[in-house]
């Protein structure tokens, strides 16, 4: 204070001349100086005034500054507590600086939003940061494994197709269809190492279902080394023993009755039926491979058949075969259940069997007909049911080539009297050349109902010609000795 | 529940990676900072990262559908091979299995690593249908409605449970 009024006071000496004296004409009366004094000191108040603002506002920033950052220059205040101090400028203050966020040095810039927390180089920096080298070379790989992973799937293309439609048939229970498919697509596949294992399996399955026990047990062994899931699959590992087994029981078979089986000649079936019980004592051959007890249990079942025992000791004997079996092998006596019921007429219980046998494999051509039976060897005679029974059998194949259905129709027609359409179905059928002894004797007796004379030649003539002879009923038809219906439904005849 | 996040997005690091690179993506070509590109933490933002909000309808619903999208697109293509290869047919070539399970696995990852965050699913649901005009309305709906679904089930892991559940059915069938 004393330095700035001397400091003053030496000023306006220096202003006003040398030091001491002052002109006549600036002698000033007493209220006159006061009031210059006055102006003087407003004039040191004011300069004041103004150094103090500047220091204090000097002040302020440097304690935001520390109030932000700490020693290590981090940020350790929220930008809340900053936008806090910030409204302040809403009450007239002087607006104040908010410092960037990110570096904690430059200003915010305003002009991305009042409250961005920013600096327009830190924001600058953001947007330009680079992507990380690690996800596009994950991206990459990806798309080279995607890459490698559909072309082995487009290589695989036509395999998979023709697994596809085998997989449809298998689904519908088409196996015949399946069984084509899948042989279809591992002959196609050239090397063993890349194969559907999926097929095999299902292949196995489809074989051991219909008994075709040669083919699956080939399978299990071709693939079943180098495949763990083939190879140590508890059900399919038993295939090859198994099937062993089965030729193992029919050459011993084959060897105690295959004399009467194949011939004509009448025997005993107590006697034969002892040497199958003889093949069951002995349990297994002279190479030590176990018979296979349901196996024999069937034979005695053919011989029942063959020697024409009664029906009733038949059933009886598959009953007994299903019971040891305990649902593993139903093809050795299911269809046989069908067929023994059938021409019994009892339609119930065929009934009941051929849908046992429908679950597995609607493919099983001859069983329609051999259930269709049921239905004009019974009591009552059913053309609606054999019509519908012929529907199912067409329906089970995907084209006209199902095997036999015609028949079925031509028989379901000749019953309802409708013999235009029993001569088209069965036209149809040996037209394809299934020159079999019932449909040659069906397409006679279908030229005889539509008086088609040359029809039923041309059958006598192909019987005369394959060294036998027209069915005796179909004879007796033809000479008036028996009606249309009793032929149909002889369940000894010729049809 | 932020650990088990985390720790699934470990697991599943390749599908992981890839998303944060898409989302790192499309904030370059909008021209928004990014302000932390890590992709990996310990918390609820790992696989994603951590940009600014986008303030326009487009920018919004890119930053969420794009990522999800092409995700689920290169999940889409390295499945299949996988799925008829291993599941389906069972092919036995070693090479082609050895493929088709680093396919099936980067295909899980992508898929269980493909919804945006919620902070962007809500951000998206709010450009397009406070500030965007009808037609995005109307275009962005279908993506926007899967994003802002798949979002929450993401947040929560129910995509990892449903891919691993997947993955069981496959291998049970």
């Amino acid at each position: 204070m004393d330095d700035f009024e001397k400091k003053d006071l030496q000023n306006s000496e220096n202003e006003s001349g040398s030091a001491g004296i002052r002109p006549e004409e600036e002698e000033k009366s007493p209220t006159q100086v006061e009031d210059d004094l006055v102006k003087e000191l407003e004039g040191i108040r004011d300069l004041l005034q103004n150094e103090l603002d500047s220091a204090n506002d000097e002040a302020e920033i440097t304690v935001r500054h520390e109030e932000v950052l700490d020693e290590n220059g981090e940020l350790i205040q929220e930008l809340d507590e900053i936008d806090e101090e910030s409204d302040d400028e809403e009450t007239g203050e002087p607006k104040e600086r908010r410092i960037c966020a990110c570096c904690g040095e430059n200003e915010c810039d305003d002009s991305f939003g009042e409250d961005y927390p920013y600096c327009a180089e830190c924001r600058k920096l953001m947007t330009a940061s680079p992507v990380h080298v690690g996800g596009i070379l994950m991206a990459i790989v990806m798309i080279v494994v995607a890459g490698a992973s559909l072309f082995f799937c487009a290589k695989n293309s036509s395999g998979y197709m023709t697994l596809i439609d085998a997989e449809t048939a298998y689904s519908e229970k088409k196996l015949i269809d399946a069984a084509t498919s899948y042989n279809s697509y591992l002959q196609s596949v050239s090397s063993s190492d890349d194969v559907s294992l999926k097929a095999v399996k299902s292949l196995i399955e489809i074989f051991s279902s219909m008994g075709y026990y040669n083919d699956a047990s080939t399978l299990v062994t071709t693939y079943g080394e180098s495949n763990p899931s083939i190879g140590k699959n508890e059900k399919y590992s038993k295939i090859p023993e198994t099937y062993a087994s089965f030729l193992a029981t029919s050459s011993a078979i084959n060897s105690a009755i295959g004399d009467v089986i194949n011939s004509n000649e009448k025997f005993d079936y107590d006697e034969k039926a002892a040497e199958l019980d003889k093949l069951l004592k002995e349990g297994k051959d002279k190479e030590g491979t176990a018979y296979s007890e349901i196996f024999i249990e069937y034979y005695k079942y053919v011989l029942m058949s063959v020697a024409k025992v009664d029906s009733s000791k038949q059933i009886e004997q598959l009953l007994k075969v299903m019971e040891l079996d305990k649902g593993e092998n139903p093809w050795i006596y299911m269809p046989n259940l069908v067929s023994v019921y059938a021409n019994e007429g009892d339609s119930e219980n065929a009934g009941r069997y051929f849908e046992e046998c429908m679950k597995v494999n609607i493919q099983e051509s001859d069983l329609y007909m051999v259930y269709a039976n049921a239905f004009r060897f019974g009591e009552k005679v059913d053309a609606d049911k054999i019509l519908e029974i012929a529907d199912r059998a067409k329906a089970s194949w995907p084209s006209n080539a199902a095997p036999g259905y015609q028949q079925i129709y031509a028989v379901a027609y000749l019953l309802k009297g409708d013999g235009e359409n029993a001569m088209k179905a069965i036209e149809e059928y040996v037209g394809q050349g299934n020159y079999t002894v019932s449909a040659c004797n069906l397409y006679a007796l279908c030229s005889l109902y539509v008086k088609d004379n040359d029809g039923y030649q041309k059958m006598v003539d192909l019987f005369k010609n394959s060294g036998s002879s027209i069915g005796k009923t179909i004879v007796k038809y033809k000479n008036g000795k028996m009606t249309l219906e009793e032929v149909l439904t002889d369940n000894g005849g010729d049809i | 529940m932020s650990a088990i996040y985390a720790i699934t997005r470990f697991i599943t690091f390749p599908g992981a990676a890839v998303r944060a690179m898409w989302e790192h993506l499309i904030c370059k070509i909008c021209g928004v900072p990014v302000e932390d590109n890590r992709t990996f933490r310990f918390d609820e933002m790992s696989s994603h990262i951590e940009h600014e909000l986008m303030p326009k309808a487009t920018g919004a619903f890119a930053i969420g559908f794009v990522p999800a999208f092409l995700n689920g697109l290169l999940a889409f293509l390295l499945a299949i091979g996988p799925v008829l290869g291993l599941f389906v047919f069972e092919m036995s070539g070693t090479v082609g299995r050895i493929i088709n399970i680093a396919a099936y696995y980067f295909a899980f990852s992508l898929y269980v690593n493909s919804y945006p965050t919620v902070e962007d699913a809500l951000n998206m649901k709010e450009a397009v249908y406070k500030r965007g005009n009808i037609a995005q309305k109307i275009f962005y709906a279908p993506g926007f409605l899967g994003c802002y679904v798949g979002a929450y089930l993401e947040k929560y892991c129910v995509t990892f449970i449903l891919a691993v559940a997947m993955l069981v059915l496959f291998i049970v069938k």
